[in-house]
């Protein structure tokens, strides 16, 4: 056992000053970027030759995040394992990432794929760039594609808005308090709340009225006559369960009464072949000299 | 303020966080002429990152470094950022951490903090999975492990479904317990619900009375004779657990039937209106609370140092 102190530059680039006193694994690196007087939490995964392409990786709404986390995990390491360097965070106010979730809205965390994505380029500049998002993150990686950052986009289970993301939750909460029997609030009473500037808790997140509000966002997806710049979107279904975060986890818990649970870590290799063949298609890796 | 950790344990690299405490005084000094206060080691509830659902555990590491505590979070191996291998299935891996099979992990870490950060003492910590763990890991660890802090432990079995000898049998279960949830989530079942209390709560609470000699057959022995040994060597505990709130089969107490009469450094609430995550109702608020003054009783501050907060607001 030894505690690993030494911090080294990956693939011969500079660590910024944020990195100084992290520890390196091989192709791993977990750290934190200041940002908005918080410390937004990544782990960067590279692959062990030169980095041709990285992609960004875009994740769910705070409340999906703890079920899908092991499969994004594993696409993040399969990216890596194919040459493609990845990069995946916590949204502010959510996981690793400090700061307060009441205080945060759709549009703070679009500010945090801004950011990511300048880290990125800041320290890989002539690697190309694939947003990649899942459920929230798709809505998200898809409004700062349409500011023109990244060269390709790669959507998972798009939701239409952002109140389709929130509406989600809330049946689920709903679903929660029927089952534990308490006197419960309707979906409208509960949006009433927000909507008279009142606070709510929905599994273990206080929600603003401001995150309500920000989550008018609709979906833009890129129209393919304008946009140069390839992307695709992947309705998944329920073969993709625990990338479907806590609606998948809702199944199992139904599914377990009747049988045996689905997989919690299941390879998706169809999923994942799919979409890094996408990739790798829609990257433009091949004018890239391999040093 | 957070700081990514690293440790190689075992061929694993385990990743987690430190929650700097508010003092933030030798952390990493050796001969300390004070005691310094323990540091909090939280395990993964479940197969579940190390913040948790509804990132309890990482609040959980803001609230006690706030007040002067360090926390430490940790994945274990396969889990959330750590390496390693995971199964595909829930079952082999609920067993796997039923079997103690993270003990050793969570164990070396303990060892480990306890050099690296001034020698303090390490309390172990955990929700259902990770109380598992932190129980199974302080048998281990020895001396560095002064408390143990343990989220709905859960000391029955997880099996998966038998097949019944009389098919019929499963199938009856299965609508009885349809109908009971329509009932239950159906508008209007405020008088079904009040009518189910009113009968069954008294039948469970006979039930619960009754349940005194013995343990029930899917009892995880090992993890429940480790747990008496540490309660009856004095080891201070605090055990919190989820108030029944769902209508369903009564549970049977375990820690009333192992704790006897040798374990007065047991400290063991209740938290009613929440879950077995602790995140519906008011149960992250009690959680933190709770925490907070058992650590005040039993880990007193010795260092000069003022609370940023107390417990928080609702």
């Amino acid at each position: 056992m030894d505690l690993l102190k030494a911090a080294h530059p990956p693939h011969g680039t500079t660590l910024p000053e944020t990195h100084a006193d992290l520890s390196f694994r091989a192709g791993e690196q977990a750290g934190y970027l200041d940002h908005g007087g918080q410390q937004l939490y990544y782990v960067l995964h590279l692959p062990d030759r030169p980095v041709r392409a990285m992609a960004l990786l875009a994740g769910p709404f705070a409340s999906e995040r703890p079920h899908s986390y092991t499969s994004w995990v594993r696409w993040a390491r399969f990216l890596a394992a194919s040459g493609i360097g990845a990069m995946r965070f916590d949204y502010r106010g959510v996981g690793e990432s400090s700061g307060v979730f009441e205080e945060m809205t759709f549009d703070l965390w679009r500010l945090d794929i801004h950011a990511c994505a300048q880290w990125i380029h800041r320290w890989f500049p002539d690697a190309p760039l694939a947003l990649h998002g899942l459920g929230m993150g798709a809505l998200l990686a898809t409004e700062v594609f349409e500011q023109g950052i990244g060269d390709a986009l790669l959507l998972w289970a798009p939701p239409s808005s952002g109140r389709e993301v929130l509406s989600d939750a809330l049946r689920r909460r709903l679903a929660i308090d029927y089952v534990r029997g308490v006197a419960h609030a309707g979906r409208e009473s509960l949006i009433g709340e927000l909507q008279a500037g009142r606070c709510i808790a929905v599994e273990g997140y206080r929600w603003s009225p401001k995150l309500w509000k920000s989550a008018e966002m609709p979906l833009k997806l890129p129209n393919s006559g304008e946009s140069h710049r390839p992307w695709k979107a992947i309705e998944l279904d329920r073969t993709a369960e625990p990338l479907i975060g806590s609606r998948g986890a809702w199944q199992t818990s139904l599914l377990k009464s009747h049988g045996k649970p689905p997989p919690f870590n299941p390879p998706h290799a169809e999923l994942f072949n799919g979409s890094l063949a996408w990739i790798k298609r829609n990257l433009p890796c091949d004018s890239l000299e391999t040093p | 303020m957070r700081k990514v950790l690293q440790f190689r344990i075992r061929d694993a690299d385990l990743i987690g966080t430190y929650h700097v405490p508010g003092n933030g005084a030798a952390l990493y000094c050796d001969h300390s002429p004070v005691e310094l206060p323990p540091g909090i080691l939280l395990l993964n509830s479940g197969y579940l990152p190390r913040a948790a659902r509804g990132d309890l555990s990482a609040q959980m590491g803001d609230h006690l470094a706030g007040v002067g505590y360090p926390v430490f979070r940790f994945d274990m191996p396969g889990l959330g950022d750590s390496g390693g291998e995971l199964p595909e299935d829930l079952i082999p891996f609920f067993q796997s951490v039923q079997n103690g099979e993270h003990a050793t992990w969570a164990a070396d870490l303990a060892t480990e903090l306890h050099r690296y950060f001034g020698r303090r003492r390490i309390i172990l910590a955990g929700n259902c999975g990770g109380a598992v763990t932190a129980i199974y890991a302080a048998g281990l660890a020895g001396q560095q492990v002064s408390g143990l802090i343990l989220m709905e432990p859960n000391f029955a079995k997880f099996a998966p479904d038998t097949p019944t000898t009389y098919p019929g049998v499963r199938q009856i279960m299965a609508m009885r317990q349809s109908m009971r949830n329509w009932l239950l989530a159906s508008p209007g079942s405020r008088h079904f619900r009040r009518m189910y209390w009113r009968l069954c709560w008294p039948m469970q609470e006979v039930f619960r009375r009754m349940q005194s000699s013995r343990l029930p057959a899917d009892t995880n022995l090992p993890l429940a004779y480790r747990w008496r040994r540490l309660a009856r060597a004095g080891l201070p505990m605090l055990i919190l657990q989820a108030g029944q709130q769902t209508p369903g089969p009564v549970r049977f107490d375990y820690l009333r039937h192992l704790r006897g009469h040798r374990a007065d450094r047991v400290v063991s609430i209740e938290i009613a209106d929440t879950t077995h995550s602790f995140v519906e109702g008011d149960g992250k608020r009690m959680v933190l609370c709770h925490i907070e003054q058992w650590l005040r009783v039993f880990f007193p501050l010795q260092l000069d140092v003022e609370p940023q907060r107390s417990c928080p607001a609702s």
